[in-house]
């Protein structure tokens, strides 16, 4: 999905990053009720009340008081030119809080990059650093971590801006309550006793099997969109020539009703 | 006649003509290559097959007709697959995912009443005032008056399956087969023995067909792509088709000759099941 370059200082590894999770939620679409076919959608403008196409139309940033600035095309990022992930700064792993991460990619090298790519796994898994890097992901600048996994793998997390963070959540948690040892001891038992190895079996997305059992029970009644009518349409042109073609011949084409 | 419009009525049937014919008397149509429906949409919406089974078991898709076929209405018709512009038997009854029309020719019950003993004529009219949706996977049959043999040269010439004659006076006979309905066809069919198979360099099989097992060749057929008789290990004695053809040239031979099914020992199968060993011994 994403060919580029995961530079490192002034080694270049030639690499392709894959989706790590298939995507769980089920695709769907909306389908007109009657007739099954997938509904479209039009911008409109409801003013001038015209039907509108791409170049009929500018993005624009919405004002507090009503006003819109609009953008032009100097104003949107370069798509991807820049197929380069830059690795700025290692860190240890667990100074990145797990807040920032996003969705996470599998990085495979490509020809010419396996044995840099070999040396960046082994070296970040032997001294225990992750890295940290910048990237362009569908025109957008973002923050990764880079890191080994499995001690032969890189992978990649796509990251949150960390001044994009909410901080009033963190004053939440209020620091004006009184506990006495006794609860305290009652929480750490209970924590203990659910306590145990994390195995991520243990953990089957249910909503998700749930969906797919409804849509196997409802699989007899999937129909094919829209062709029915074409089929049909194409039975009554059929139809039609044969009368014609008769009406033709009688020249009047007296007695086809 | 106290029939229940919510059940089964056996549909009526025809002879085959003698030859095609040209009469005022008679509406003629084109003759669908397809399972023969009687649909009812009586309290609630079925589709039965020639012999009164459910259809819509076969083609659940069909059931959308239950919001296109008006309340309080049973036609007759023929439900058929509609493939690369034209009808295809195969496809059909193989239940390949192409579409599936209905085309009614009959009206037998609407406006809270029997149709059957009225003549043909009136039954058609109350079948045109049936308020159907356009654009539906339902189409009510078009032909002509008068002009049956101009009207089977051009189903014939568009390799549809031939023509229905109806004459205009006759009443609906359920479950007879009666002159007042007659068929014209385009194609014969028989059943042929397979007597060889050999394997083209595309990769097809081509089936030698034959009167007897061991007799001449009357046609060489291609057949379909998803038949494999690899299994059978060319045991194919008990093996027969059936086959549509226009005509027989003098030596015998088919000529545009094409599968439909196929059938062994009693078992009967069709393009999309390919005969197995098991099911031959």
């Amino acid at each position: 999905m994403y060919k580029g370059v995961l530079g490192f200082g002034l080694v270049s590894i030639p690499i392709q990053l894959y989706k790590a999770f298939d995507e769980e939620r089920i695709e769907m679409h909306w389908v007109h009720t009657v007739c099954g076919t997938r509904v479209r959608y039009q911008k409109i403008c409801p003013v001038c009340q015209v039907t509108l196409s791409s170049k009929d139309i500018t993005k624009a940033v919405p004002l507090p008081d009503g006003r819109y600035v609009p953008l032009t095309s100097e104003s949107e990022p370069i798509a991807d030119l820049d197929h380069t992930i830059t690795i700025l700064n290692f860190h240890p792993l667990q100074d990145v809080d797990p807040v920032f991460y996003q969705q996470s990619y599998w990085v495979k090298p490509q020809a010419g990059g396996h044995k840099p790519y070999r040396l960046l796994v082994e070296t970040m898994d032997s001294v225990g650093q992750v890295a940290l890097a910048q990237m362009m992901l569908r025109s957008k600048s973002r923050l990764a971590v880079v890191r080994p996994f499995n001690h032969t793998v890189l992978m990649l997390h796509g990251m949150h801006y960390p001044e994009s963070l909410r901080t009033e959540g963190a004053e939440i948690g209020s620091p004006s309550v009184a506990i006495s040892g006794a609860e305290r001891e009652m929480a750490i038992r209970l924590i203990q006793q659910m306590t145990g190895p994390f195995i991520p079996e243990q953990y089957p997305n249910q909503e998700r099997q749930r969906l797919l059992q409804e849509i196997e029970r409802l699989m007899p009644s999937a129909r094919t969109p829209e062709l029915p009518n074409q089929a049909s349409e194409e039975v009554l042109d059929l139809m039609a020539q044969l009368r014609e073609s008769i009406a033709r011949k009688t020249g009047s084409g007296q007695g086809v009703s | 006649m106290n029939r229940d419009p919510a059940e089964f009525i056996p549909p009526m049937l025809g002879v085959t003509a003698k030859a095609p014919f040209d009469s005022e008397d008679w509406w003629f149509e084109v003759k669908w290559d397809g399972f023969r429906a009687i649909i009812s949409n009586v309290r609630e919406f079925k589709m039965f097959s020639r012999r009164g089974d459910n259809l819509l078991k076969w083609f659940p898709d069909l059931a959308q007709l239950s919001e296109i076929l008006p309340r309080g209405t049973v036609v007759d018709g023929e439900v058929v697959a509609w493939d690369n512009g034209g009808p295809s038997f195969t496809a059909l009854q193989s239940r390949w995912p192409v579409p599936h029309v209905a085309i009614a020719f009959d009206c037998l019950f609407s406006e809270g009443q029997w149709h059957l003993h009225e003549p043909f004529h009136r039954r058609r009219e109350y079948l045109e005032n049936l308020p159907i949706q356009a654009h539906s996977a339902l189409v009510v049959s078009q032909g002509v008056t008068g002009h049956g043999i101009d009207l089977f040269r051009a189903a014939r010439a568009a390799q549809l399956e031939g023509v229905m004659a109806k004459l205009h006076s006759s009443r609906y006979w359920p479950g007879k087969r009666v002159e007042y309905w007659q068929k014209f066809l385009s194609m014969r069919r028989d059943w042929f023995f397979v007597s060889r198979i050999a394997k083209l360099s595309t990769g097809h099989w081509q089936w030698g067909l034959a009167e007897d097992p061991d007799g001449p060749l009357v046609s060489k057929v291609m057949a379909p792509a998803d038949w494999n008789l690899e299994p059978l290990g060319g045991n194919l004695r008990a093996l027969r088709v059936e086959v549509e053809y226009r005509e027989r040239t003098k030596g015998g031979r088919l000529r545009h000759a094409r599968i439909r099914r196929w059938r062994s020992d009693g078992v009967e199968g069709n393009h999309g099941e390919a005969p197995q060993p098991d099911r031959l011994s």
